[in-house]
């Protein structure tokens, strides 16, 4: 039951977000951390981050090499200029704050997904006033927690052909009632593939159509996924991410356990149920407030006088009925219910209690 | 009583005619405002058969606004989006555009016809992307489906990511400006089907080529290393135009292993000269894209080809002439501040060939200076240079107006160039001369006979100080010629 709940609300959730973002303009302004919606992402080619990716998923790039120091006026001298991490000629889609995807034309091959936020452009485009870029290290930043970090060698199986065989060939994107559908050729194969959010939380549906070859088939390692098939080469693949995929960068799983609540659990939950795509634990702001010195402290709620403690029962209500009470400046209607066991309500209190650092 | 306004009338429409001019009586200036917040960064301008203006921004929007008289009042919308560095621009219609961003070659169409662009297609990505932000790549159209395209280099000020895209070259990463991926430094040709075939290489950050009306094939330079000054190349397949970390992706052409560490004679020897030199601080800092003035809708210049400056309030002014076979010819500027920006970087002539738009950006290269302006043309002549062409012993001058026969100055200096690994170069031999003789030819034709008269890059640097026969000083005072050749005949 509180798996078809979740999708439910994570359904309502979307269409919410979909009212409420997206205003008039949609230029892109001075404004660096840029964002779509759902039905009508942002389409963004710029250099994106390489968040650890493995060289089988980059096999189709060259390989960059230290070169020696050049200093003008001197030239070559002592010490040596390394390479960065980076990908070169990947296209970015954000939709919103459920998913955001980096694909890139070089391998054709989604390379990696995330959540909350889009960009944040600033190493690259600076302030309206210097937009200066920031000298060796002009790489945006992703604005939110990966859920899907490509492993492994392409997921797409042509039966006809060897693996590996053809190098892929970005031909072209088109875009569907906005939403970007990317064309691309592996030795005969035509490939036509549509990204969207799925229906589970950190989901990935890929829409595959094929043309060209008799069969395709699909494989994904390091990720559980279904497979839709409506013939041979007609399907969807349906990936479900999750919070733990981060490269060297991340924390190893927690080790936890569930015969009563405790903090380490409570951590895993904010991560698994998605919590962190609309609350920070670092104080930035995000869809909803951060949890940074949130438990115990003073909250100023909408269309009330009266602030309110954020203490057991509030962070109950709010997880189980979150349209009860919303905190001054958030949208209302925005976070989906979540209708978990009272050990986990009582792990995630734990948890948020280990956030105050005041 | 009926005598004195009829005479007061022609007194006023003479002095509108040949009195004294206003810069205003020959174009004007003015700036066009863009949509709030939208950074006014011009990568690429050009208009479309519906008379639209269309403006590719470096951060990712394609928007387009029908000009309005009021350059405060464009009424822009968004064609396209999600560009990565758009640098090149050919509007093909209402519904087309063919841009180069940071990545490829990418033709973007409007298929519904609903006024926003939805299907953009590779047309070429061959040549390499090693991830550094100087990487950007013009375009121009060869009248036959396809294109020019100008793969800069790279620049030591930025990296090479670990992946890249293409083949990496470590020899070619080596040096101030650099070739790591494959085909920096050239301009490459892409044809209707898409298939690129190397042109010519030897460039460090050629932002802006041309395909011309006449079909000759010219691009600009960056000064820096291998370019002692901002040169203007005349270009034919096959040549090598200077820099040398391009010849890493020279299959036919072998230097050597290492081109960057060559005797310098030996890249003397393969290098094609450039047409034009245009000295650096006097004339024009970094060459943005080159433009042909229309024959006679923007005033006296018909024909002849306006460089702007990314680096300067400027934009020059090239008179092209062959000598012996080969282009050569001088420099001058068309526009040098009076209302003029920053950052010019890229031009587009208006549907009535009146109005020259400029588009400005420097974001992430230097000095910000973003903006779109219009220089309009107001019909009157200003006194200026209209040609300056070699002679057998020296120069002929013509120029726009008639002459005042009383003496003005005419200071002469020469010097010369030599390109090399250190950015930038010196004049070279400076010295001063006097000409030996000035003839007039006829009230607008001046011929100036000078000494010692020498080819080979030889710049001569004439500095005017004249007026017309109503009075008007000279619209620009400093003319450059570059002599490769001497005229024999």
């Amino acid at each position: 039951m509180s798996v078809a709940l979740r999708v439910m609300f994570a359904w309502i959730a979307c269409v919410l977000l979909m009212s409420t973002a997206g205003a008039d303009e949609d230029y892109i302004t001075y404004n660096n951390r840029p964002v779509g919606t759902a039905d009508k992402p942002l389409i963004l080619r710029t250099f994106y981050p390489d968040p650890g990716l493995g060289r089988e998923v980059l096999a189709n790039h060259g390989l960059g090499q230290r070169a020696r120091n050049y200093r003008p006026g001197k030239g070559d001298v002592a010490g040596f200029a390394d390479p960065i991490r980076g990908i070169p000629a990947a296209i970015g889609v954000n939709f919103g704050p459920t998913l955001s995807y980096c694909w890139d034309t070089t391998e054709c091959r989604l390379l990696y997904a995330w959540q909350g936020g889009f960009l944040d452009m600033k190493n690259y485009w600076g302030g309206p006033k210097s937009g200066g870029r920031k000298s060796f290290g002009y790489i945006p930043e992703l604005a939110g927690p990966l859920v899907y970090l490509a492993r492994g060698s392409h997921p797409l199986a042509l039966i006809d052909q060897f693996a590996g065989q053809h190098k892929p060939r970005f031909k072209s994107m088109r875009l569907v009632k906005n939403i970007p559908e990317f064309e691309y050729e592996i030795g005969d194969a035509k490939v036509r593939l549509c990204i969207v959010p799925g229906k589970m939380p950190m989901s990935i549906e890929k829409h595959y159509t094929v043309s060209g070859i008799t069969k395709a088939d699909y494989s994904e390692s390091g990720y559980k996924f279904k497979l839709q098939r409506q013939n041979d080469r007609q399907f969807v693949a349906i990936v479900q991410g999750r919070p733990d995929v981060g490269s060297g960068n991340s924390e190893p799983p927690p080790d936890y356990k569930t015969d009563k609540p405790n903090a380490p659990w409570g951590k895993a939950l904010y991560s698994e149920l998605g919590c962190f795509a609309c609350h920070s634990t670092d104080g930035t702001r995000g869809h909803g407030p951060t949890f940074l010195n949130f438990y115990g402290n003073s909250r100023k709620l909408t269309g009330a006088n009266d602030p309110v403690t954020a203490n057991d029962n509030y962070i109950r209500e709010s997880i189980l009925n979150p349209a009860a009470k919303v905190v001054d400046g958030f949208p209302p209607g925005y976070m989906p219910v979540y209708p978990i066991a009272d050990k986990q309500v009582q792990s995630l209190i734990l948890f948020l209690q280990t956030l105050n650092f005041e | 009583m009926r005598a004195l306004p009829c005479l007061l009338l022609t007194l006023f429409a003479c002095s509108a005619v040949s009195g004294t001019l206003k810069r205003e009586d020959s174009y004007t200036i003015e700036s066009i405002a863009f949509p709030k917040d939208v950074p006014p960064e011009v990568g690429a301008l050009g208009f479309n058969d519906a008379g639209e203006l269309v403006v590719a921004l470096r951060r990712s929007d394609v928007l387009i606004a029908k000009p309005n008289e009021d350059p405060q009042k464009f009424s822009w919308r968004r064609f396209a989006q999600g560009l990565h560095n758009a640098c090149g621009m050919h509007v093909v219609n209402q519904h087309e555009v063919v841009i180069s961003q940071m990545a490829e070659l990418t033709r973007i169409v409007d298929t519904d016809q609903d006024g926003v662009a939805d299907f953009y297609e590779n047309l070429c990505s061959e040549f390499g992307l090693s991830g550094n932000y100087h990487e950007t790549a013009h375009l121009t159209p060869d009248g036959k489906g396809g294109y020019f395209v100008a793969p800069g280099t790279a620049s030591h000020n930025g990296p090479v990511f670990y992946n890249i895209r293409g083949e990496y070259s470590k020899i070619g990463r080596r040096g101030r400006n650099y070739s790591a991926a494959s085909y920096r430094g050239w301009v490459v040709h892409v044809d209707a089907k898409g298939k690129m075939t190397p042109w010519c290489s030897g460039f460090r950050m050629h932002n802006g080529v041309l395909f011309d009306r006449n079909g000759n094939l010219w691009a600009g330079d960056n000064q820096g290393d291998w370019k002692a000054t901002t040169p203007f190349y005349h270009l034919e397949q096959g040549n090598f135009y200077g820099h040398p970390s391009s010849l890493v992706w020279d299959s036919a052409r072998k230097v050597g292993d290492d081109p960057l560490h060559q005797p310098l004679e030996k890249i003397n020897a393969l290098r094609t000269p450039a047409a034009v030199l245009l000295p650096h601080d006097i004339m024009n800092r970094s060459a943005g894209e080159p433009i042909q003035i229309p024959d006679d809708t923007f005033g006296p210049y018909g024909g002849q080809i306006l460089l702007p400056d990314v680096a300067g309030n400027r934009i020059c002014r090239l008179m092209l002439e062959k000598v012996d076979g080969q282009f050569q010819g001088a420099c001058t500027h068309f526009f040098n501040g009076n209302g003029l920006g920053s950052g010019n970087n890229r031009v587009a002539f208006s549907p009535d060939k009146r109005t020259l738009y400029v588009g400005q950006t420097m974001r992430g290269w230097g000095k910000l200076a973003e903006g779109l302006q219009r220089i309009t043309w107001q019909g009157q002549a200003p006194f200026d240079v209209k040609t300056m062409n070699l002679t057998k012993k020296g120069f002929r001058l013509e120029f726009t107006r008639p002459l005042a026969k009383t003496s003005g100055r005419f200071d002469l200096q020469t010097y010369r160039y030599q390109d090399s690994a250190n950015y930038g170069g010196p004049k070279l031999d400076v010295t001063k001369l006097k000409p030996t003789t000035i003839k007039h030819i006829s009230d607008k034709v001046i011929e100036l006979d000078v000494p010692g008269l020498k080819a080979g890059g030889q710049v001569y640097e004439l500095k005017l100080d004249l007026k017309d026969t109503s009075g008007n000083p000279l619209w620009a005072d400093t003319f450059c010629y570059t002599v490769n050749r001497l005229r024999t005949r």
